[in-house]
């Protein structure tokens, strides 16, 4: 078996569990095909996903839905404004022996998982939401001296609410740049709605298969991370994350206008991984312009600060983004 | 599956040299375009320079001499020279990339990059699995690309705006204008400097002209100038005197002709050049009239009798072209070819009535600058009918119920009607502005730019405050107020002093 011939294969795998995956996860989830294409982009990318929208479309569920369906350790955090950091890391305890006597004994929080679920996590105080800042970016939990390798896969979905804005904090820009996508969910169709109704409100259960594993998920992690990027394509990228800044070359007026903050070399990181899985699953053996343009809104959108004047005159980041993509052409 | 990476790379290059071809083709009408823009700036540099020129010798009194083909050539020249330096060193810029040229192929197959991927993979020392997939993957596109016709590309060049174009107009117009006032051929006003240091402006046939008679002019002593000027003087009032006289004369005349010849075209040149001449000399002698008077000695400026004889020989290098035919004012050049030809037609008019032609000439003579000379102070008859029904036709297409042309309209309608109260149709006063609109603007909030005050910056509580002037009251006041306190204690001591007594 030549070269050519391994790397088809490869492709040809992700593809298989990827659509796998998808089709177990959309027995749950009707519709929003998109979410679920981004939530698995991001989780073999190996990033973690942000999902923003109003209550009742399914957020919970996805997530779920997901860590059924890849057989991972799953655990729920419900952010809530008293939570204290030492609730999700976890914390020393006096712990009783066998022999009568005490110790003090660690017990690990719910961030300890495969798969965690931050729900509600702007409800969460700044303080509590920064203790996630480690183990999303360095994949390891520090607790007084000890330090917790997280086991990989590992991936953090967080939710939140962007209409209830009553006793929120607002995710710092540290913690909202690490994640890979921001997916906005929205309203199902209305056919969507009949096959919801049929699937949730009759006696039919609907349960959801696990079709991979952590091994397989990190196995597809280490194809991704072999699809070359040519000249063009990080060429491309590399003007559309400088578009975001405002006062640089490539950056359109509204940028320079609206924008306090742009993306980071983080950002551009998050570009590229995200465009590997995307060319793999357009069935291509590197990375393409294409490929990055199609992923830009999700990578883009949560890492641009807005300035006042961009709240002041409604403009979102969404917009801003459209604005750097019709600007920034194929380079050639 | 084998890939036979030399014949992929032996086709990526034929696909380059292609690409290449067509991007060079339209990079060279890019810079085309560039570089006449460019030009186009410079082609100002000659006429502005020219009009220095023209500027400084104004200043410094002398005569302005430059003819219309030393400018054109000069901006032409620059204009030419700027284009071509423009052009190489755009050209010797242009470089075309290999994947340029292959991203070319891609958009146009719409293959993905997958070309230039491609490339770029195959001049690598070594490929990883993903990139011989990708190469192998790009060899079907590669055979199709090998087949394909490139589209002729549309031109990505900025569209060119009207804008652009304002420049070379303002150039344009500010050429012709330089080149209408420097025009030799032209009347062209330029002031000599009088041995006195007087600067009188004169009115010449043209440059040449206007250069001999310079040459003149330093030649002839003084007193046969003046002497000269006041003879010239005489004879144009003698002439406007007779032209008054004749006016109605020629006007009848040039209702009824036909028909000319050459050399009578000839001769209406020559009456229109005396006649500029003659109305030169008027004005010349206008200004020197007064220091005439006071010093008889003064040296004056004369034109006419040198410029007689040249007439002729200016006619005929301008080939039947009407020299400077100047007025008093200077301010109407009958230089153009279309008043050129207006006046030869009445010229031929006249000379076909007329059997003695030198006498009608001058008679016409005469009778134009007459009419001219009346034609600026003449005014519309105010006619004050407001019917247009009776009367002649002429008296009809006056009857317009305004006051002479331009004038106020009269008033008439209800207005009119109303008695004791003359209401004019239109009043005078600034016109109605409309409906106003206001339009709220966002306005962008600004921080604060004053910065915060350094303690240090303020002053000390503790320093010396200086020398603090204190106003003493009058006396009077002061004996006011040391009694009043004074009966004060007097009064609380009192009491207490009782007390002690009681005590004891």
């Amino acid at each position: 078996m030549n070269h050519v011939d391994i790397a088809r294969e490869q492709a040809e795998k992700f593809r298989a569990v990827f659509s796998s995956i998808k089709n177990e996860v959309a027995q749950m989830i009707v519709g929003q095909d998109d979410v679920i294409n981004g939530v698995l982009t991001a989780l073999l990318a190996g990033g973690h996903v942000l999902l923003e929208g109003v209550p009742g479309l399914g957020k919970t569920m996805l997530v779920s839905s997901v860590s059924k369906a890849l057989a991972l350790q799953f655990s729920r955090i419900q952010f809530t404004p008293d939570m204290m950091p030492a609730d999700i890391q976890g914390t020393t305890i006096l712990m009783e022996t066998a022999t009568g006597g005490h110790e003090l004994s660690f017990q690990q929080g719910p961030i300890v998982s495969n798969l965690v679920l931050a729900d509600e996590i702007n409800r969460a105080t700044p303080k509590t939401q920064s203790a996630l800042l480690e183990v999303m970016q360095e994949k390891q939990l520090t607790v007084g001296r000890r330090t917790i390798k997280m086991e990989e896969p590992y991936c953090v979905m967080a939710t939140q609410n962007p209409v209830e804005q009553e006793g929120t904090y607002p995710l710092p820009e540290a913690q909202l740049d690490r994640f890979l996508f921001k997916l906005v969910v929205g309203y199902p169709s209305e056919q969507d709605y009949h096959h919801i109704i049929d699937r949730t409100t009759s006696d039919q259960k609907v349960e959801v298969r696990s079709v991979s594993d952590a091994a397989t998920i990190n196995e597809m992690r280490a194809v991704v991370r072999q699809v070359p990027v040519p000249e063009v394509a990080k060429t491309y990228a590399i003007r559309l994350v400088m578009a975001t800044q405002p006062g640089s070359d490539y950056a359109p007026d509204s940028v320079n206008q609206f924008v306090s903050l742009g993306a980071s070399p983080r950002g551009i990181q998050s570009l590229m991984l995200a465009a590997k899985v995307q060319a793999l699953l357009n069935g291509r053996y590197a990375v393409s312009c294409v490929d990055i343009e199609a992923i830009a809104l999700p990578v883009l959108r949560h890492r641009i600060v807005l300035n006042f004047r961009a709240h002041a005159s409604k403009v979102t980041a969404d917009s801003l983004v459209a604005d750097v993509l019709a600007k920034v052409k194929f380079p050639a | 599956m084998v890939l036979n990476t030399l014949e992929l790379t032996t086709q990526l290059n034929f696909l380059v040299k292609k690409g290449q071809a067509l991007l060079l083709k339209h990079a060279r009408k890019r810079i085309l375009k560039d570089a006449f823009f460019y030009s186009v700036r410079w082609s100002a540099v000659a006429p502005l320079c020219l009009l220095l020129v023209v500027a400084a010798n104004l200043w410094f009194g002398r005569s302005v001499w430059i003819s219309s083909g030393t400018m054109l050539t000069l901006a032409f020249g620059i204009t030419a020279l700027a284009f071509l330096c423009r052009l190489f060193v755009l050209l010797g810029r242009v470089q075309v990339r290999r994947s340029s040229a292959l991203a070319l192929y891609d958009m146009q197959l719409q293959s993905a990059d997958r070309l230039q991927a491609a490339d770029e993979f195959l001049h690598k020392p070594e490929l990883s699995t993903f990139e011989w997939a990708a190469v192998a993957d790009s060899a079907v596109l590669i055979q199709r690309a090998s087949i394909h016709h490139l589209d002729p590309l549309i031109f990505a060049g900025r569209p060119t705006t009207a804008r652009q174009f304002a420049l070379p107009l303002l150039i344009a117009i500010a050429f012709v204008a330089v080149t209408l006032w420097l025009n030799p051929q032209n009347e062209a006003v330029s002031f000599v400097e009088l041995p006195d240091g007087q600067i009188s402006a004169l009115s010449l046939g043209s440059a040449d002209e206007q250069h001999n008679e310079d040459s003149a002019v330093k030649r002839d002593n003084t007193e046969l100038l003046t002497h000269k000027v006041s003879e010239n003087s005489l004879k144009v009032v003698e002439v406007l005197s007779q032209q008054s006289a004749l006016q109605s004369e020629s006007s009848e005349k040039s209702a009824a002709t036909a028909g000319s010849t050459d050399e009578q075209r000839a001769m209406q040149s020559q009456q229109q050049a005396q006649r500029g001449a003659g109305a030169s000399a008027q004005s010349s002698a206008a200004v020197q009239q007064p220091a005439k008077s006071k010093a008889a000695g003064v040296p004056k400026s004369d034109q006419l009798p040198d410029q007689e004889p040249q007439v002729p020989q200016a006619q005929k290098a301008n080939s039947g072209v009407s020299n400077g035919a100047g007025n008093s004012s200077g301010s109407k050049p009958a230089s153009s070819e279309k008043e050129a030809a207006d006046n030869k037609a009445e010229s031929e008019d006249e000379n076909l009535l007329d059997q003695d032609p030198e006498h009608e000439e001058d008679e016409e003579q005469k009778a134009d600058s007459a009419a001219q000379a009346k034609a600026s102070s003449r005014k519309a008859a105010v006619d004050r009918r407001l019917s247009a029904s009776a009367g002649s036709k002429d008296v009809r297409e006056q009857a317009n119920g305004r006051s002479g042309p331009g004038g106020q309209k009269k008033t008439r309608g209800v207005a009119a009607m109303l008695l004791a109260v003359p209401m004019p149709d239109r009043l005078q006063g600034t016109p109605n502005p409309g409906r106003t609109k206001s339009i709220q603007e966002q306005s962008r909030p600004e921080p604060d730019l004053s910065g915060l005050a350094a303690v240090s910056d303020r002053g000390s509580n503790q320093a010396t405050l200086g020398t603090v002037t204190q106003h003493s009251d009058p006396v009077w006041l002061q004996q006011v107020v040391r009694t009043y306190f004074m009966a004060g204690k007097v009064k609380t001591q009192a009491p207490q002093k009782n007390i002690t007594e009681s005590e004891e």
